[in-house]
């Protein structure tokens, strides 16, 4: 019957080279991405940033860096208090980003619709970032901007960021509607994550990220676009923002003050002199969640001898490990009051609904590789079905193995705060004390305010707590003792009269 | 194929040709391309560089013929535009058109608004009290002059949205308030309406 | 008030306004992008209000659905000179068989002539160019 007698192996040592093998290859790729940060991680949690920074370059030791890297860097340099590094490392992240932007901007079908970009695993795929990550590195540019007193440059960046969220809505809706396109082209079963035998679906579904309206606009984005307009005196930008805010966080106390407020404190900071620093306190806490790769079977129109042929095929599917509220600080003490302050934004909601939205994508992409690959099989197939069962069983070993070995793309910019709790409080200007209450036990900072407004940005992460602050002037003295051009507005002898009417109007 | 083999010759005849043609005074590859800065707008549905024309475009004009016919040209200080929809639409912005255009028609005059106070004053101070200046040249404090009117305004907008339409509807409108009486001596509204299929 | 009008009718030229005496047609005062298939400047009326000139541009679509079209105008001194700078092209949209009048003030005393710019889409006689300044 046979004709090649001597090379018929047995059943049963196919099947343990079959296993090996895969093995052999799932092996090869298992070193996620979270192994490879979790070093700097741990060093970030217990306060040795220096040792975060050095285990990011091990991990890294490529000439040519990738988004990842300029994201998890600029995050460590923040708390480092390298600002202006910090910045740099993120303005390169932005330049990936801005990459991608100008793809989707001219070509937004390549990146949506590329078969040929298909055929190629999600981890080998350039990463582009997911959404949630490229609106936060504006966020983040902003505040090191912030902790280096460019309110300017801020403001630039915030604009930037509602740029890019609607460039992100654009891609997404077209994404959305090539992946539902090509589903049924390609007569595909399973187009959602819920029809995925096994999923966590719970993790996706949960109200509080269905709740969201996308994966990426963020009620603290918008609150301190609000923030950074109104202190540039820009009252109408800094309604948008707050308005923003309220709609994605409805009922929270102290975003709806600000918008309450606001045209009365506008009046304030151009009229009377001594107001107070309007300061905006930021609490971030936690780590952004990891996303793993989860092996689950999908049925899958696999091209045979018979035609289409429903193959339950195991293929791997990022899930998000929700992080539920670790290592969020919620209470807060100013000069030993408590500071009210509100959790208005949750990275681990926005990875949740940025793998929802991705699903249907990933799932066409997953499935379509899956079938190429067993269509390319199929060749090997027809041929083996001379050499009787033995080949039949081999070639659809192989291609099931090399479907199989593939891992979820895991990776994500996991040195991200997750909570972003902010409060808002008018201080005198000078030295005040915070105290938070944090997994590492009570711990307290001094900060210190200038200006009429003032950003104060504190980041628990373990035992450890990091801060951020606007740039601090002490109040000019109120003798001018130097020669020099007085462009402070120091009064020398008595203000000039015109100056009470002018206020007066300003007020108004 | 056959039709390539057959242009090609006169493809390379005319990148020969364009060798010789006059250059544009440009440098780059020429995917870069300036646009008509009046062009209508219609890339999405959200408060664009059309809208910012056409409503500064109508309300200057609906202005400067309000006070066509009087004998001084009025002192006018503009307030705020409070943006009350839920978009980042930057007001000021428009205001500055407004003004730069009912300045270029000669038929209003300005008198520093509120977001230019702080440098004004910042200016005269150091003018007058920081002892460098030459006391003849010296902007005089107490000689700024008061508006007679100011502009305020708001807009607004309604955004309904369903599965494949959204439309998106703006109201801007600005009154003209008499500073001493309070009362109000213009006023105007522009509306918008963008539609959009997906 | 000074008020002087002046009509303009197709061919029709009635008016008393200074403008250049030349030609008073609507053919004359309207730079067509493109040809007329749909929509068409119908009727334009002039006059003074407070040393600014005022147009009255009407639309007439032959079509039943309704069509955009865009529109501008370009403001001369006597001379002819462009005394004020390019205005945004305004979007219309005329709805299926219908009229449609757009009102105008000059931006300045200075304008006392004018040429109106307009462009319609799917405005073209059989397939001919489609001059449209709207694209980006």
């Amino acid at each position: 019957m046979n004709q090649h007698p001597r090379h018929k192996p047995s059943a049963r040592r196919i099947s343990v080279m079959m296993a090996s093998a895969t093995l052999f290859l799932s092996g090869c790729v298992t070193t996620g991405y979270h192994d490879q940060v979790s070093g700097s991680l741990n060093a970030a949690k217990s306060g040795a940033v220096d040792v975060a920074l050095s285990n990011l370059e091990q991990s890294n030791p490529g000439k040519d860096k990738d988004l990842l890297y300029f994201l998890e860097k600029g995050e460590l340099l923040r708390m480092k208090g390298s600002y202006p590094e910090s910045r740099e490392s993120w303005l390169q992240a932005d330049g990936k980003v801005r990459e991608w932007e100008d793809a989707v901007r001219t070509d937004p079908g390549k990146l949506a619709g590329d078969i040929g970009s298909y055929l190629i695993n999600d981890t080998t795929r350039r990463y582009d970032g997911r959404d949630y990550e490229k609106v936060m590195l504006s966020v983040r540019i902003a505040l090191d901007h912030l902790a280096l007193g460019d309110w300017g440059a801020a403001r630039t960046e915030v604009k930037k960021m509602h740029e890019r969220e609607a460039i992100i809505a654009d891609f997404r809706a077209k994404e959305l509607d090539n992946a539902k396109k090509q589903a049924s082209d390609k007569g595909l079963q399973v187009t959602s994550y819920k029809d995925l035998n096994g999923y966590p679906v719970e993790t996706l579904d949960a109200p509080e990220v269905r709740s969201l309206k996308n994966a990426y606009e963020s009620a603290f984005a918008n609150y301190l676009a609000g923030f950074v307009y109104e202190a540039l005196g820009e009252p109408s930008l800094a309604a948008a923002g707050y308005r923003k805010a309220i709609e994605m966080r409805p009922g929270e106390k102290i975003l709806e003050e600000s918008l309450k407020g606001l045209d009365q404190r506008a009046g304030q900071v151009r009229g009377r002199k001594e107001t107070g620093v309007d300061t905006l306190i930021v609490v971030e806490s936690g780590n952004a969640p990891a996303i793993r790769s989860r092996t689950l079977p999908i049925p899958l129109p696999i091209p045979s001898r018979g035609g289409l042929q429903v193959v339950m095929t195991p293929l791997s599917w990022p899930v998000v490990e929700p992080v539920g509220l670790d290592g969020l600080i919620n209470t807060v003490n100013l000069d030993n009051k408590p500071l009210p302050i509100s959790l208005i934004t949750n990275v681990d909601h926005m990875a949740r609904r940025a793998i929802s939205d991705e699903m249907p994508s990933i799932i066409l992409r997953s499935s379509i590789r899956a079938i190429a690959k067993g269509a390319a099989q199929k060749a090997v197939q027809d041929n083996a079905s001379s050499a009787g069962m033995f080949g039949a069983v081999l070639s659809i070993g192989a291609s099931v193995a090399a479907v199989v070995s593939e891992k979820a793309d895991e990776r994500s910019w996991r040195s991200l705060p997750a909570f972003y709790s902010v409060g808002r409080v008018v201080l005198t200007p000078g030295t005040h004390t915070l105290t938070l209450n944090t997994t590492g036990g009570t711990l307290t900072r001094e900060i210190q305010v200038s200006g009429k407004h003032a950003v104060v940005v504190v980041r628990g992460t373990g035992n450890s707590l990091y801060l951020a602050q606007t740039p601090y002037t002490p109040a000019p003295s109120p003798v001018v003792t130097a020669p020099e051009p007085a462009i402070k507005p120091v009064a020398r002898k008595k203000p000039a009269e015109p100056i009470k009417p002018l206020a007066k109007e300003g007020t108004k | 194929m056959n039709t390539l083999t057959k242009i090609s010759p006169l493809l390379a005849a005319l990148a020969l040709l364009s060798g010789c043609a006059t250059q544009s005074p440009t440098l780059g590859s020429g995917n870069v391309n300036y646009g008509d800065a009046k062009a209508v707008e219609q890339v999405t549905n959200e408060f664009g560089s059309t809208d910012l024309q056409m409503i500064a475009e109508s309300m200057a004009r609906s202005l400067a013929q309000s006070q066509a016919g009087a004998k001084v040209k009025p002192l006018v200080t503009i307030a705020e535009v409070k943006n009350k929809t839920s978009e980042y639409i930057d007001t000021r912005s428009i205001t500055d058109s407004i003004r730069v255009q009912l300045l270029k028609s000669g038929t209003m005059r300005f008198a520093t608004d509120i977001a230019g106070m702080q440098n004004q004053t910042d200016e005269l101070i150091r003018q007058n009290q920081s002892g460098l200046y030459k006391k003849s040249t010296t902007a005089k404090t107490g000689q700024m002059q008061g508006a007679k009117y100011r502009i305020e305004g708001n807009i607004t907008s309604i955004v309904k949205q369903s599965s494949s339409l959204k439309d998106v509807y703006y109201k801007f409108s600005l009154i003209m308030t008499d500073n001493e009486s309070g009362t109000i001596e213009w006023a105007d509204e522009k509306e918008i309406r963008k539609t959009s299929k997906r | 008030m000074k008020l002087r009008t002046l009509i303009l009718t197709a061919g029709v030229a009635l008016g008393t306004l200074s403008l250049p005496a030349s030609a008073q047609t609507i053919a004359s005062k309207v730079e067509q992008l493109g040809g007329a298939r749909f929509v068409t400047v119908s009727g334009l009326m002039a006059k003074e209000r407070n040393g600014f000139l005022m147009l009255q541009i009407e639309l007439t679509s032959d079509s039943r659905k309704p069509r955009r079209a865009f529109w501008r105008v370009k403001w001369l001194d006597e001379t002819g000179f462009q005394v004020w700078d390019d205005e945004p092209w305004k979007p219309v949209t005329v709805q299926g068989e219908a009229k449609q009048n757009l009102q105008v003030t000059a931006p300045t005393p200075k304008a006392r002539d004018f040429r109106i710019q307009f462009n319609a889409e799917e405005n073209w006689h059989g397939g001919g160019n489609n001059n449209t300044n709207t694209s980006n």
